[in-house]
């Protein structure tokens, strides 16, 4: 019975690493995550300064594997004083109430070749709505790995503009997300 | 005894510059509103109209200052009792609008759901209103009186023209002058009213 209970006792403290697919450190200096779109028909892209990731990916461990970030609209930064003084007002990211925006991987599968399918919920405000985009990933037997990703958003699905804009007269609708991200193996 | 016939030269070029200022505002303002323009073109008269208020705000308190403290040239003899109280009445009234027009303004962008900020010809950041923004109540009054005030302005402005039109054609009196540089010291002996605009 002793024996059992010690076997018990290792497996939960074990069962975490178990769990666990591959942690990766980020280099923040090398990858962005940025936001294009257009405004009055003119092309503009913005790039979040802070934002942090949690990596945890394992081609041979996909169900284990996961992928969470933070952003913090404040810094997101299109070089226009104009658009960096609209992005944080009220009825766009209103970043007193809603300093942060997150996403969190619920289901990472492989599509084919270097291409993956991410599933998860991305919360901007006080809005969730669940996204899926693919990423590709390159060089993954090496260090660091390049990660790549570009999808659609609409803005209006969270709330963004919704009553400044929301024909999408001055501001597009559709947003597209960019991302690259080169990380180490930790 | 000597009495000065024009305004101080500070003062002629605020007028005649703040005149300017507000009559593009007046049009670029219409235009705005009213014109069917492209969205990109719209935008850019949007800015370029908030950067223009703010500076003739800046020019109205200039200017204020100036007439609380420099005495503006007496009127001429021939202009009568009640010529001069509507000359009086009718320059404080654009004042008030000189005020008032930029001010409703500022309290519109300050209240607009939009959230812009008013980058001043894209030099430097002009505050907003504190306490307003998203605010439609505020918003929609703003924005009527900023509609109703420029109407009255335009129509003080014709009035303060066809004062000075009305006083060359009818009274061979040229107020222009008072408004322009030139000979600046005239003696009693040209009899002129004491009537103070002060």
């Amino acid at each position: 019975m002793r024996f059992l209970n010690i076997i018990a006792i290792l497996v939960i403290a074990y069962l975490p690493q178990m769990a666990q697919a591959r942690p990766y450190q980020t280099d923040y200096a090398q990858s962005h995550v940025k936001v294009s779109g257009t405004h009055t028909g003119k092309a503009f892209t913005a790039v979040f300064e802070k934002w942090e990731a949690v990596i945890d990916f394992d081609p041979a461990a996909l169900a284990q594997s996961s992928f969470s970030a933070h952003f913090y609209p404040e810094t997101l930064k299109s070089g226009n004083k104009m658009y960096d003084g609209t992005i944080p007002a009220q009825d766009w990211f209103n970043v007193k109430s809603f300093p942060e925006a997150q996403f969190h991987s619920t289901a990472i599968t492989h599509k084919e070749g270097d291409t993956y399918h991410l599933s998860g919920e991305l919360t901007i405000r006080d809005v969730t709505q669940p996204i899926s985009f693919d990423f590709a990933v390159s060089d993954l037997g090496a260090s660091p790995v390049i990660a790549t990703a570009a999808f659609d958003i609409n803005r209006l699905d969270f709330d963004l503009g919704k009553g400044s804009d929301p024909a999408g007269e001055w501001v597009s609708k559709t947003m597209t997300i960019a991302l690259k991200i080169i990380a180490s193996p930790q | 005894m000597t009495h000065e016939k024009r305004y101080n030269t500070a003062a002629i070029i605020l007028h005649w510059a703040m005149a300017l200022g507000f009559l593009l505002m007046f049009f670029s303002g219409v235009i705005m509103e009213y014109v069917d323009v492209a969205k990109s073109l719209k935008f850019s008269l949007y800015q370029w109209h908030k950067s223009g208020g703010v500076l003739l705000l800046i020019a109205f308190v200039l200017r204020l200052i100036l007439r609380l403290i420099k005495r503006p040239p007496v009127l001429p003899a021939h202009i009568k009792r009640h010529e001069a109280v509507l000359a009086k009445l009718g320059h404080w009234g654009l004042y008030v609008m000189m005020f008032a027009m930029p001010f409703t303004g500022w309290l519109m962008v300050s209240s607009s759901v939009y959230g812009l900020p008013t980058i001043v010809f894209n030099l430097f950041e002009w505050p907003h209103i504190p306490g307003v923004q998203g605010d439609k109540q505020i918003h929609d009054v703003a924005k009527q009186g900023h509609f109703i005030l420029a109407i009255t302005f335009f129509a003080l402005i014709m009035a303060h023209i066809g004062a000075v039109v009305k006083h060359a054609l009818f009274d061979h009196e040229n107020l222009l002058r008072r408004m322009w540089w030139g000979k600046n010291i005239a003696d009693k002996t040209e009899n002129q009213t004491e009537i103070k605009e002060k």
